[in-house]
């Protein structure tokens, strides 16, 4: 007979849903500056973006997809260990995306009062995905250097060894 | 802002707990336990009295405000 492998902790498996999403993000951050680039880029250079740009698309799905329904999964299923929906990473999470919104709204008013002054002329196709990708690069660049330290499990090791 | 101090390494010293083993008890992520015990991350008063009621202490003997 074999032994039932215990179910991944459900707080170790929502950490690894925000480091997965944190690498979509800042991997839509990348395909919305190719976006913008696109635009302004001449010759054969906007189709090659556009390969780029759907292979980064595929590897989105392929890597925050599957942890994705499986969050939900767990979350349906109501077998569901974490009773604490906070954490160091949802802490951290959270953070990101509050400096992403300052860095975002200060960047708009910057563009706002340069569009006024007619200072800059670029166009709605390669403003919106610019700030796209800053907002997106802001919040996934914070979330990972707020994780940089990685750190052993001491005591764990001790009995392994 | 005040520094949160705490002993939760000394408390799983003496309950022979990792930090995972730990988290699972409570609940939370492994790296959770780890920014908690170096100060990174100031836990909840959830977080805080779960750990207190686990090692079967009162929540000050492993939190206190660090002397200035």
């Amino acid at each position: 007979m074999s032994e039932d492998k215990a179910p991944e902790p459900m707080a170790q498996l929502y950490d690894r849903f925000l480091n997965r999403s944190a690498i979509g993000m800042f991997l839509l951050a990348l395909l919305f500056a190719l976006t913008a680039f696109e635009q302004s880029a001449a010759g054969e250079l906007p189709g090659a973006l556009k390969y780029a740009e759907k292979a980064i698309a595929i590897l989105i799905i392929i890597l925050v997809g599957p942890i994705t329904f499986q969050v939900y999964r767990r979350k349906r299923s109501f077998v569901s260990t974490c009773d604490e929906p906070e954490g160091f990473l949802t802490s951290s999470f959270q953070k990101a995306a509050m400096r992403a919104f300052t860095g975002s709204f200060i960047l708009l008013i910057v563009l706002n009062v340069l569009l006024e002054k007619e200072a800059v002329d670029w166009p709605a196709a390669v403003i919106v995905p610019a700030l796209l990708a800053f907002n997106l690069g802001v919040a996934s660049l914070s979330f990972f250097l707020d994780n940089l330290e990685d750190d052993e499990d001491d005591f764990a090791e001790e009995e392994d060894a | 802002m005040s520094k949160l101090d705490n002993r939760i390494r000394v408390y799983r010293a003496e309950h022979r707990m990792s930090q995972g083993e730990l988290a699972v008890a409570i609940g939370v992520s492994r790296k959770t336990i780890s920014t908690i015990e170096v100060g990174k991350f100031v836990p909840s008063t959830v977080i805080a009295l779960k750990i207190a009621r686990l090692f079967e202490v009162p929540v000050e003997d492993i939190f206190s405000l660090a002397e200035d």
